[in-house]
C-alpha cells in the first residue's frame, strides 16, 4: 500500500444472527480510502453505513473478507493492538457526541491521551491548544450537561484529534445539531482535512458533503456508487 | 484513572455516601467483636500464666473457675501440711458468685474469693495495686478493677456483703483477666460466715516447691484422694479451651457474616453502577481503553470507598471505644486486622463488578445512541 491507502475493506461482509434470524449489514463490501481524503458514505438508513464505519474504527468485526489498516488486518489483532488502534490511530466522533458526563471539557479531551499514556502535563497543554482550536477556550471547566449541542461535538472533535490519529471517523456528526451548530461543524472538519487529516464521514444529509473529496453511495449492505 | 474513579465516586454522591456509611458500620461491628474476642483469649491468657508450677485440688468434673466445688476444710488444713509445696504460696479459696454475670461469656459480674490472709500472692501473683495495699485483714476487702468501678467504693470506705460490713483496703490494677479484675478478695473465714459456707472451701490451691515437679504433685494427691481432681495448667488449658470454643465460633461467624455482608452491599452497589454506566464504559473502550484500565478503575473506586469506610469507621470506633473503655479495640494488632479487612473488602467487592465492566461491548454500549 505504498500508494497512500490508509484503509482497505476487500469483500467484507458483516452477518447479525438472532434466534436462528440472519441478517447481512453488509454484503461484499470493497472500498479503498487514501490518506488525506474527505469520504462521505451516504445511504438510508440500515443500508450498513455505521457498521461500514466500526468495522474501519476496530470498533466490530467482521463475518467474512478483510479490512486492512496501514496493511494489517484488523481481525488478526490482538484486543491490545486494537485497543492501542482505536486509541492512537483512529479518533471516533459520534452523533450523540458520547463524553463522559462526570468529566469537564478539558478532561473529556484529555482521556484518550491519558489512555495512550501521555503525561499530564503534556496532555493538558494538548487539550488546551485543541479546544482553543475548535473555539472553546471559555468552557475548558464547562461539564458536557452545562454545554451546547455543537459545543460537545466540538469537545467531541477535539478528543478525536488528541492522540493526532491517522484517521477521523465522524457517525453523523451533525445529526444532533441544528442547522447553523451543524455548517460548522462541517466547516471544522474541512479545515482539518485541508491540514492534512483522513476524514470518512456517515451521513445522511446531502448538504454536509459539500467539502467531500468523495461520495460513497450504500443501499442494501452494498456500494452502488 | 484513578482521578476519574474519584470523579465517579463525587458524581454520585448518595451512591457513595451510602456505600461508606454501610463499610462503617461494618468496620465498627468487626472491630468490636473482634476486639471482644482477642480481649477474652488476652486474659485466659494471662490466667494460664498464673497457673504454671500451680495445682489446684476441688471437685470432680469442677468449672473454672470452680465455684461448684464443694470441699471440707479439713482436707485443705491436711493438703496444706505437705512439704513438697511452698506454704505461703499455698491457700484454700472459696469461690462464690456475688454478682451474677450479664453477659454469657462471663462467669460473674462480681467473683468472690475467700482467701488466707497473708496469702493473697498466691492468688494475684504480681499483681499490684492501684490504691491502698494488699493485705487482707479481719472484716476487709481488695477489690478488683472493674468490681471498684461496679461499687464505686474507695480505699478506707465501708461495703455490705451479705449484711456483713467490710471495708476497702486495696485496690488492683487492671489486668484484663476476668478473675482479678471482677475478684472480690475476702478473708476466707468473713467469707465462709458471709455466704453461710462454714468450714468448706472450693479448693486448695497449691504451689509445688519446684515448677517441674507440678505433674508429680497432681499425681500423688489423685492417688490420696480419688475422690477429687487436681487442675494443673494443662487442665486449665483445656478449660479455657472448652469455654473458648463456643465464643470463638459464634464470634467468627459474626464476624465473617458482617465481613460478607460489606462485600455483598459494596458488590451490589457497584454492579447497578456498572449497569448505570455501561455507556460510559463503552465509550472508554471505544476510544482505546484496554480491559485492565477499566479493572483497575473499579478496583480504584471500591478501594477507595472501602478506604474511606474503613476511616471513617476507625474513627467512630476509637472515640466510642474509649468512651467505654474498650481497651483492646485499639491494639495495633486490631488495626492491622481491621485495616487488612478493609483492603480485601475493597478487592473482593470490586472483583465481580470489574469481570463485568470488562465485558462491556463498545458497540453495544454506543448504540444505546
Amino acid at each position: 500500500m505504498s500508494d497512500g491507502t490508509i484503509i482497505e475493506i476487500r469483500d467484507v461482509w458483516k452477518t447479525y444472527r438472532s434466534d436462528g434470524y440472519e441478517l447481512n449489514a453488509l454484503r461484499g463490501v470493497d472500498i479503498r480510502i487514501t490518506r488525506g481524503e474527505f469520504v462521505s458514505i451516504m445511504g438510508p438508513s440500515g443500508c450498513g453505513k455505521s457498521t461500514l464505519l466500526h468495522l474501519m474504527g476496530a470498533l466490530d468485526s467482521v463475518t467474512r473478507g478483510e479490512v486492512r489498516f496501514e496493511e494489517k488486518i484488523i481481525a488478526e489483532m490482538s484486543e491490545d493492538e486494537r485497543c492501542c488502534l482505536r486509541c492512537r490511530q483512529t479518533g471516533f466522533i459520534f452523533q450523540t457526541f458520547n463524553l463522559l458526563p462526570t468529566l469537564d471539557a478539558l478532561e473529556n479531551v484529555e482521556m484518550p491521551a491519558r489512555l495512550s499514556g501521555l503525561s499530564k502535563k503534556e496532555r493538558r497543554e494538548k487539550a488546551k491548544t485543541l479546544l482553543e482550536k475548535v473555539g472553546l477556550s471559555e468552557r475548558l471547566t464547562h461539564l458536557p450537561s452545562q454545554l451546547s449541542g455543537g459545543e460537545c461535538q466540538r469537545v467531541a472533535i477535539a478528543r478525536a484529534l488528541i492522540n493526532a490519529p491517522e484517521l477521523i471517523l465522524a457517525d453523523e456528526p451533525t445529526g444532533n445539531l441544528d442547522s447553523q451548530s451543524g455548517s460548522e461543524i462541517i466547516e471544522l472538519l474541512h479545515q482539518l482535512n485541508r491540514e492534512g487529516e483522513t476524514i470518512i464521514m456517515v451521513t445522511h444529509n446531502p448538504e454536509t458533503t459539500k467539502y467531500s473529496n468523495r461520495i460513497v453511495y450504500m443501499r442494501d449492505g452494498k456500494i452502488i456508487g | 484513572m484513578l482521578d476519574y474513579a474519584l470523579k465517579n465516586l463525587r458524581a454520585r454522591k448518595t451512591r457513595t455516601t451510602l456505600c461508606v456509611l454501610a463499610i462503617v458500620v461494618c468496620v465498627f461491628l468487626i472491630a468490636t467483636v473482634d476486639g471482644m474476642l482477642s480481649q477474652m483469649r488476652d486474659g485466659f491468657l494471662g490466667e494460664l500464666t498464673r497457673h504454671m508450677g500451680k495445682a489446684s485440688l476441688q471437685q470432680s468434673g469442677s468449672s473454672y473457675p470452680p465455684f461448684n466445688s464443694t470441699l471440707n476444710e479439713t482436707i485443705a488444713v491436711e493438703v496444706l501440711k505437705r512439704n513438697d509445696i511452698i506454704s505461703g504460696e499455698s491457700t484454700a479459696l472459696l469461690y462464690i458468685i456475688v454478682e451474677p454475670a450479664i453477659d454469657p461469656m462471663s462467669a460473674a459480674e462480681v467473683l468472690g474469693i475467700g482467701i488466707e490472709p497473708g496469702k493473697e500472692k498466691a492468688y494475684l501473683l504480681n499483681t499490684k495495686a492501684q490504691k491502698g495495699n494488699i493485705k487482707l485483714v479481719d472484716d476487709s476487702v481488695i477489690l478488683g478493677s472493674r468490681v471498684y468501678k461496679h461499687y464505686k467504693k474507695e480505699v478506707g470506705e465501708e461495703i455490705v456483703i451479705k449484711g456483713f460490713k467490710a471495708k476497702v483496703v486495696g485496690i488492683l490494677e487492671q489486668t484484663n483477666q476476668e478473675t482479678i479484675d471482677k475478684a472480690m478478695l475476702l478473708p476466707l473465714g468473713f467469707a465462709q460466715k458471709a455466704f453461710a459456707k462454714e468450714h468448706m472451701v472450693s479448693s486448695v490451691l497449691l504451689t509445688a516447691a519446684y515448677a517441674q515437679d507440678v505433674e508429680n504433685l497432681a499425681e500423688e494427691l489423685e492417688s490420696t484422694y480419688p475422690s477429687l481432681e487436681v487442675a494443673t495448667q494443662k487442665q486449665v488449658k483445656e478449660n479455657i479451651e472448652k469455654i473458648m470454643e463456643m465464643p470463638n465460633k459464634f464470634m467468627g461467624m459474626i464476624s465473617a457474616t458482617i465481613f460478607v455482608v460489606a462485600i455483598v452491599v459494596m458488590m451490589n452497589v457497584m454492579v447497578m453502577a456498572i449497569m448505570e454506566r455501561k455507556r460510559e464504559i463503552g465509550i472508554l473502550r471505544a476510544m482505546g481503553a484496554r480491559k485492565k484500565s477499566i479493572l483497575l478503575s473499579i478496583l480504584a473506586e471500591t478501594l477507595m470507598l472501602s478506604l474511606a469506610g474503613g476511616i471513617l469507621g476507625l474513627g467512630v470506633t476509637i472515640p466510642v471505644a474509649y468512651m467505654q473503655e474498650w481497651v483492646w479495640i485499639l491494639s495495633n494488632k486490631e488495626m492491622a486486622k481491621v485495616d487488612f479487612l478493609i483492603f480485601v473488602i475493597g478487592i473482593l467487592s470490586g472483583l465481580y463488578p470489574a469481570y463485568k465492566a470488562m465485558g462491556v461491548d463498545p458497540l453495544e454500549a454506543i448504540r444505546y445512541e
